[in-house]
């Protein structure tokens, strides 16, 4: 038993008054924290990493109000409220009103460093995760390139010549036609699936446009699995890093095989891509890209163990720490409409497609 | 059919072949070859060549690696300061070529794209088109049906007011040339394109109802 939990139990009346104050210094403190955090993310960092980390501060707010005896909090809140109580534990348990007056300032700065630290690391984390990303990225791309240019161009060369041979009034030695011919076949064969890998390890588009990586990607996934889909695609889109364009992409190949189980009757599905300028600062317009799925399920059952499945919320996360965004659903009826919401690089007005 | 086509490619073997195709398929042709971006860019701008086949993926010079953003930059120029040059992309992956997608609806030369998985029949239809001033751009390379405006208007002067050519350039404030352009790319922008026994303007004008593009 910790040192806090036997002190309670000797004198727990005595220190009911002095636990109270403790807490709601505690909740106080954290609250402060919320609204300070609250206040930086709607000035300029909007869906920035302050978003994670404002969660947790508000979360740790309403654990402490509680007393910590709320039920279903995440593992991050019960975390940090475990780092906070591990703290106070170094601090003489206070038995007094005044002895916890005295001490509030104590907690209040610990609490204001242990965020600090908390808003660092997580920081660090998220930079440290999106620099392999883009490293593993790059590589990928860059192989993918190579079998273009290495082993697919002699392919090439060989079929060309097979081609020829096959021409009218070319002749072979010996069965000239039909063993051309399969060698031709087996060559397209080999092609194909070397262009499916290659498409695999740097899916098409993915450098050059979101929306066509998009569509290629939908295409091939719709061939799949016989899926009743419905692209909204815009014709202009600014260009975005590679990386994160990949995130995107990934992010949307994971919800579909989650939000899409296999099911006797066809999911109507509908896939749309917007950029979305949002309004609330003349002088800084914060302009968005918005993914959304909107699928149409048979019974309330279905839905219920697809909303409970931790890969979406793995996936929640992985939109928040790589894409620093959001992955959102809303319900209505039958229908469940998830949303990937992630910051723009700039206003959409520009490259592929035609005004 | 007497013309000279300069083929840029870095692989020695695909030259080949590709010259062996060209001088097969126009067996009276002049065909120049060129390995880098440079050499390729001083024999056109010696030459003034009816067709250039290019591969996106090429060196700058000799010894350099091959990129395809050189590629991209030699498409640019070419456009930029031949813009009726006729031009045939000939790529294993041509799908970088969409950065270009605004510049090569401007052009007013042949373009077309093919990819090197593609047969040798079809292969050689893209290089007739692109040597008759037509246009060809991958269906996957669009996002579903792209139409300038001004696309749309040579609809509606040709289909629905009736005109000829000559009048719509009169009506539009351009030159023949550019009408003839926009048809090109009018008619890749619906997938019609030249089949034995089929008019195409017909054809553009069944596919342009379906596509409500005219009344």
């Amino acid at each position: 038993m910790t040192p806090i939990a036997s002190s309670i139990k000797s004198n727990k009346k005595e220190q009911e008054g002095a636990w109270a104050t403790y807490w709601s210094g505690l909740a106080s403190v954290c609250t402060r924290a919320t609204v300070y955090l609250e206040h930086f993310s709607h000035q300029e960092l909007w869906f920035s990493n302050f978003a994670g980390l404002q969660f947790s501060a508000s979360s740790l707010a309403e654990l402490c109000h509680s007393g910590c005896r709320k039920r279903g909090c995440n593992v991050l809140s019960v975390y940090r409220i475990v780092e906070v109580v591990f703290f106070i534990e170094s601090i003489p348990v206070p038995h007094t009103r005044s002895q916890c007056v005295a001490i509030q300032p104590v907690i209040i700065l610990i609490c204001m460093m242990l965020l600090l630290w908390s808003m660092v690391s997580y920081l660090e984390l998220q930079r440290s995760m999106r620099w392999w990303f883009e490293q593993r990225t790059a590589h990928l791309e860059v192989q993918s390139e190579r079998i273009h240019n290495g082993v697919m161009q002699e392919l090439f060369v060989l079929r060309r010549d097979l081609e020829a041979a096959l021409e009218p009034g070319q002749t072979s030695a010996t069965d000239p036609n039909q063993t051309d011919q399969a060698k031709l076949w087996a060559i397209e064969k080999i092609h194909h699936q070397l262009e499916q890998i290659s498409d695999e390890l740097s899916p098409p588009y993915i450098a050059d446009s979101l929306p066509l990586a998009i569509q290629s990607h939908l295409q091939n996934w719709q061939r799949l699995h016989a899926a009743d889909l419905e692209i909204e695609l815009p014709t202009t889109w600014e260009q975005e890093a590679t990386a994160q364009n990949q995130i995107i992409l990934m992010v949307l190949n994971e919800l579909l095989q989650i939000v899409m189980p296999i099911s006797p009757v066809k999911l109507p599905c509908c896939v749309r891509l917007l950029a979305q300028n949002k309004t609330n600062s003349v002088e800084c317009p914060k302009p968005f890209g918005e993914l959304l799925v909107k699928v149409t399920y048979p019974n309330a059952v279905m839905i219920s163990s697809i909303l409970h499945t931790k890969e979406l919320r793995y996936l929640r996360r992985v939109m928040r720490g790589l894409a620093r965004g959001h992955l959102f659903h809303r319900r209505r009826e039958l229908t469940v409409t998830w949303y990937c919401h992630w910051r723009l690089r700039s206003a959409p007005s520009l490259t592929v497609g035609l005004d | 059919m007497n013309c000279t086509i300069v083929v840029i490619d870095d692989h020695e073997l695909v030259l080949d072949g590709t010259v062996n195709l060209l001088k097969d398929h126009y067996p009276n042709a002049t065909i120049q070859i060129a390995q880098t971006r440079q050499t390729g860019q001083t024999l056109i701008e010696q030459l003034q060549p009816d067709l250039v086949v290019v591969d996106l993926s090429i060196p700058e010079s000799e010894g350099a690696t091959a990129r395809f953003e050189t590629g991209i930059e030699l498409l640019k120029f070419l456009m930029q300061h031949y813009p009726t040059l006729n031009i045939v992309v000939q790529s294993m992956n041509p799908k970088p070529l969409v950065r270009l997608k605004p510049m090569i609806d401007d052009h007013e030369g042949g373009f077309t794209i093919a990819d090197k998985k593609l047969r040798r029949d079809e292969m050689l239809t893209k290089l007739d088109m692109a040597l008759n001033g037509g246009t060809y751009l991958p269906k996957e390379m669009k996002l579903g049906l792209e139409v300038k405006p001004e696309w749309l208007e040579l609809l509606r002067l040709a289909y629905q007011e009736g005109l000829q050519d000559k009048a719509i350039a009169k009506e539009m404030n351009i030159s023949d040339r550019t009408v003839r352009n926009y048809w090109t790319k009018v008619q890749d922008a619906l997938s019609v394109y030249p089949e034995d026994n089929q008019n195409l303007r017909t054809q553009v004008g069944i596919r342009a109802r379906e596509e409500g593009l005219i009344d």
